[in-house]
């Protein structure tokens, strides 16, 4: 593999690929799966469900893909053939399931259905450029097409047999057309290209992305605020309108909010994750205002995808009761619940890491503030949550602060986060539009 | 042919080992219902599309380092992962670990391997064959490899583990070689893999144990017998009190307490009361039926599809000797529909004994398709014996499906339910040739609380339930899916 000693995606040109070739890429993908494992259950039901007929799907498959790579056969004549193959073998089996040779038919047909599993590839390939998209989307698609069989099968039996195919069929051959017809756009040349080192995959679409991405990010703001105002509101009209009480349905992890919450913890990873990629791309640019720490924005990108995973596989409870708990560990604080430490360890280490992102939030107007007051509300959730239920049990409304005052204060908390770093992504998207806005305007005609 | 045609056909084989082991592992692991099947083989797919996802993205040398390392950790498959999930069974974690696990393992599995191709084909020296050329002729020989370790998977069958692991981890130990070329690490990699080799058997036997023990609660379990079928993993367990376990993936199929109970219903009671010319046996892996029916039939036929059951059975449920000299009796290997459909023969008594129907091929064996097939084979009286999995109750769980798919293809279905053996059975015949008191009669050695569901009251449980059939197979899925969400998802 002496072709791989460089880091083979910044040796290749950029191309933006329609997406329509992906996602045909995909249905194809779900396509195969579906014809693959209808040949598998039409011969378990109607032949026999040893492991011969296993072994003559795969084989004769793989059969089909290998002849279909070498094969210059069209892509609409490659699909309905494929199709028209399975219903001839759906037809042998219904009128002669004992008949010798039915296995062997079979096999061909399944091979002739084979043909377009390796052919796509040929067909995709220049479209895509790439041979890592080009797998990996069919390959998504052949794994959804693998639960939907199942659950397809399982619940609608011979029908689905009978018409699945021949509705994935339909859909390939009508998009097709639309497929053939997209080029792919070569953006940049390799990583080295370029004056400025602004490589085409860091900023695919630097017109699009930088006039009016800022703008959608904006707008974005707008509605997590408006979400985080909806969702705790309409658990309490949930709540009245089913007359219970309004803590049951805080109580517990597996339920809306906590639902919500992961959800927008890894919405905060995703804009940190983006605010990495622009804070490396402004140094590249060399005009643009860089950060002094890109790399602490991965650290942060991490630290929320590891939170959300917390708050949805209850990592922190876990380790306070079967670590902890059992242990003996920090089960005599004062006003801590036994071994209920882990949030102040996470904000503690969240506050240490805050202060290398100090400067990059200060120069950007709003974000320090709005951080500020996501480590505020952060803390109070986290000393109330903490505290051992004795203590909050002499409290006013003692059950709303045992119950949605952690969940609507987490939230709100991440909300304050996100919109911290929104401010960050867009104040700096901004400064990148200007930067190239004033450099076009300077570069002769 | 060049180093990188090798490369290529040896990751299509690995790739093919890897799958097979991985879906045989942790469905065993995860408890072998058709949902867990599905789920575990979408992961497979899912480690492939992050192989395909990282192909291009990966340097160099963190290529090589992560390519070492998992080819080296491949040296702790299948151990590893079982250890984890006993470990995890002794600190009752919650269920979310072991999917974590799972998705965890199938990134160790596949992904690295899902890399080769992409990055031979994209960035190999230019020079030369095009890209398109390059896609045909690596995805060509990528699949010929598949096909290849596909036929190591199938010579691998009811054989002892080794007969698939050391084949596996000589195709990684030549990877490694042609992909980094560095003598000292495949010389350090055979180093490494040697004692794991010469003591695989004991490891996997030691592994399984532990697994049984700490996840299946089978108190001083001890793995008698462990190997892969066509079909299934097929597994024998010792617990303390010498009981035998038999498991099919990760799914007990029998005990020595509950087979007796189970022969005794299925076979021994309706074989007593019809005295047949003709029985046959679907299923009864085990040959446990057959010393016991063999003196009340004329002719005695048995078929199995899976031949690691057979042995199995063979070896620690029925012992050879008790099936010398039994002149009247044949076994065939086959699938049950299979040999129906394609004999002529008519029995007096057919014996449903096949596993509850968690899985697509199961269910077939519970359905109005598959119990008219029975009818056609059946003499005029002739009966069917079934087990229902549970009591015959007024609901749409399994009981009720299977006995309404009875119903839909025979006049009359009579259900019992014994307390001893704990699982219902169902008779069904054009015309049964005994009532409820003579099958009481006949159990009364075995137990006195039998409780008995005439033909004439059987459709009152029947109202809420859909006849199993191909067309409604919803319960591999709903029944399926709730053992799962109980085991995993709710805490």
């Amino acid at each position: 593999m002496t072709a791989t000693d460089t880091t083979p995606i910044d040796a290749l040109p950029r191309y933006r690929v329609p997406l329509r070739v992906p996602l045909f890429a995909t249905l194809t993908g779900l396509h195969l799966a579906i014809l693959q494992f209808c040949y598998f259950f039409t011969l378990l039901i109607n032949v026999t469900s040893t492991y011969v007929t296993y072994m003559t799907v795969v084989i004769a498959w793989m059969t089909g893909t290998l002849i279909g790579l070498w094969l210059p056969i069209g892509v609409t004549p490659a699909l309905v053939v494929g199709v028209v193959a399975y219903y001839a073998v759906q037809l042998l089996v219904a009128s002669d399931p004992l008949g010798g040779l039915v296995l062997q038919v079979a096999a061909l047909g399944v091979a002739v259905t084979g043909l377009w599993a390796g052919r796509f590839f040929v067909v995709l390939q220049p479209l895509f450029q790439r041979a890592d998209r080009l797998f990996f989307h069919e390959n998504n698609g052949f794994m959804v097409g693998v639960l939907g069989v199942f659950v397809g099968f399982t619940l609608l039996g011979k029908p689905f047999l009978l018409w699945a195919p021949l509705a994935s069929l339909a859909v390939l051959v009508l998009f097709y057309p639309w497929v053939a017809r997209a080029e792919p756009q070569l953006l940049e040349e390799p990583a080295t290209a370029g004056p400025d080192g602004l490589t085409g995959q860091a900023v695919a679409d630097p017109g699009r992305l930088l006039n009016g991405g800022w703008r959608a990010l904006h707008r974005f703001g707008w509605w997590m605020i408006a979400l985080n105002i909806l969702v705790p509101a309409g658990i309490f009209v949930q709540a009245a309108v089913q007359e219970v009480g309004y803590w049951h349905l805080f109580w517990g992890e597996d339920n809306l909010i906590t639902w919500f919450s992961a959800m927008q913890l890894l919405l905060v990873a995703g804009v940190a994750w983006l605010n990495a990629e622009t804070a490396a791309e402004a140094r590249r640019l060399q005009g643009v205002e860089a950060a002094a720490h890109p790399w602490i924005w991965w650290i942060f990108t991490a630290g929320f995808i590891f939170l959300a995973l917390d708050e949805q596989f209850r990592i922190h409870e876990q380790v306070r009761d079967e670590l902890l708990k059992p242990n003996g560990w920090f089960t005599h604080l004062h006003h801590i619940r036994p071994g209920d430490v882990m949030f102040y360890f996470y904000f503690i280490v969240g506050v240490v890491l805050a202060v290398r992102l100090w400067s990059e939030l200060r120069r950007f107007s709003g974000a320090l503030a709005l951080f500020g007051a996501a480590l505020v509300v952060a803390g109070a959730v986290i000393v109330v949550d903490a505290l051992p239920e004795s203590e909050v049990a002499h409290w006013p409304w003692p059950r709303f602060w045992s119950s949605a005052y952690e969940e609507i204060g987490e939230n709100l908390a991440e909300m304050f986060f996100l919109l911290a770093f929104l401010k960050v992504l867009t104040g700096r998207l901004k400064g990148m539009q200007q930067f190239l806005e004033a450099r076009d305007d300077h570069e002769p005609a | 042919m060049t180093r990188n045609h090798l490369l290529l056909f040896l990751v299509g084989m690995a790739l093919s080992i890897a799958q097979f082991v991985m879906i045989r592992d942790f469905v065993s692991i995860l408890y072998g219902e058709e949902v867990v099947i599905v789920l575990v083989t979408a992961t497979f797919f899912l480690g492939l599309s992050a192989g395909y996802l990282l192909s291009l993205r990966l340097s160099r040398r963190w290529f090589e380092w992560l390519l070492v390392a998992v080819i080296f950790l491949h040296l702790t498959f299948p151990f590893s992962y079982r250890e984890l999930a006993a470990w995890m069974a002794r600190a009752e974690v919650s269920g979310y670990w072991y999917l974590v696990l799972l998705f965890f393992y199938a990134l160790l599995f596949n992904t690295l391997f899902a890399v080769f191709l992409p990055r031979l084909i994209s960035v190999e020296t230019r020079a030369g064959a095009s890209e398109a050329q390059r896609l045909r002729v690596y995805y060509g020989l990528e699949l010929a490899g598949f096909m290849s370790g596909f036929l190591v998977v199938v010579f691998s069958w009811v054989k002892p583990f080794a007969w698939l692991m050391v084949p596996y981890w000589v195709i990684l130990g030549a990877i490694l070689q042609l992909s980094l070329k560095r003598a000292w690490l495949t010389a350090l990699y055979a180093l490494v893999a040697l004692p794991v080799v010469f003591n695989l058997q004991r490891i996997d036997y030691d592994t399984t144990a532990h697994l049984y023990r700490d996840k299946h609660n089978i108190r001083g379990a001890t793995t008698l017998y462990s190997e892969n079928s066509p079909y299934q993993k097929v597994e024998v367990l010792r617990d303390a009190s010498n009981g035998l376990h038999l498991y099919l993936d990760g799914l007990q199929n029998l005990n020595s307490t509950n087979l007796e109970g189970l022969n005794f219903y299925i076979a021994q009671v309706p074989a007593r009361l019809i005295r047949p010319k003709k029985a046959l046996l679907i299923g009864n892996g085990t040959l446990s039926s057959v010393p016991k029916i063999y003196p009340d039939c004329g002719e005695l036929v048995t078929v199995e599809l899976d031949p690691g059951v057979l042995k199995a059975g063979r070896l620690f449920f029925t012992p050879p000797e008790k099936l010398r000299n039994l002149e009247r009796w044949t076994l065939h290997v086959d699938d049950g529909k299979h040999f129906l459909r394609h004999s002529e023969d008519k029995f007096d008594l057919i014996v449903v004994d096949v596993p509850s129907p968690l899985t697509v091929q199961e269910a077939y064996l519970h359905s109005m398709e598959f119990y008219a097939l029975i009818r056609d084979h059946l003499t005029e009286r002739g009966v069917v014996a079934v087990q229902l999995s549970g009591p015959l109750q007024h609901n749409d769980r399994t009981p009720a499906r299977v006995t309404a798919a009875l119903r839909q293809v025979f006049p009359q279905v009579m259900a019992i339910y014994s307390v001893r053996a704990d699982r219902g059975f169902a008779y069904a015949s054009r015309q049964l040739p005994f009532n409820g008191h003579a099958v009481r009669m006949a159990a009364r050695s075995y137990e006195r609380r039998l409780k008995v569901i005439p033909p004439r009251r059987v459709d009152d449980y029947l109202t809420r339930a859909v006849p199993m059939s191909v067309n409604h197979m919803d319960l591999v899925l709903r029944r399926g899916w709730e053992r799962f969400a109980d085991r995993y998802l709710n805490d």
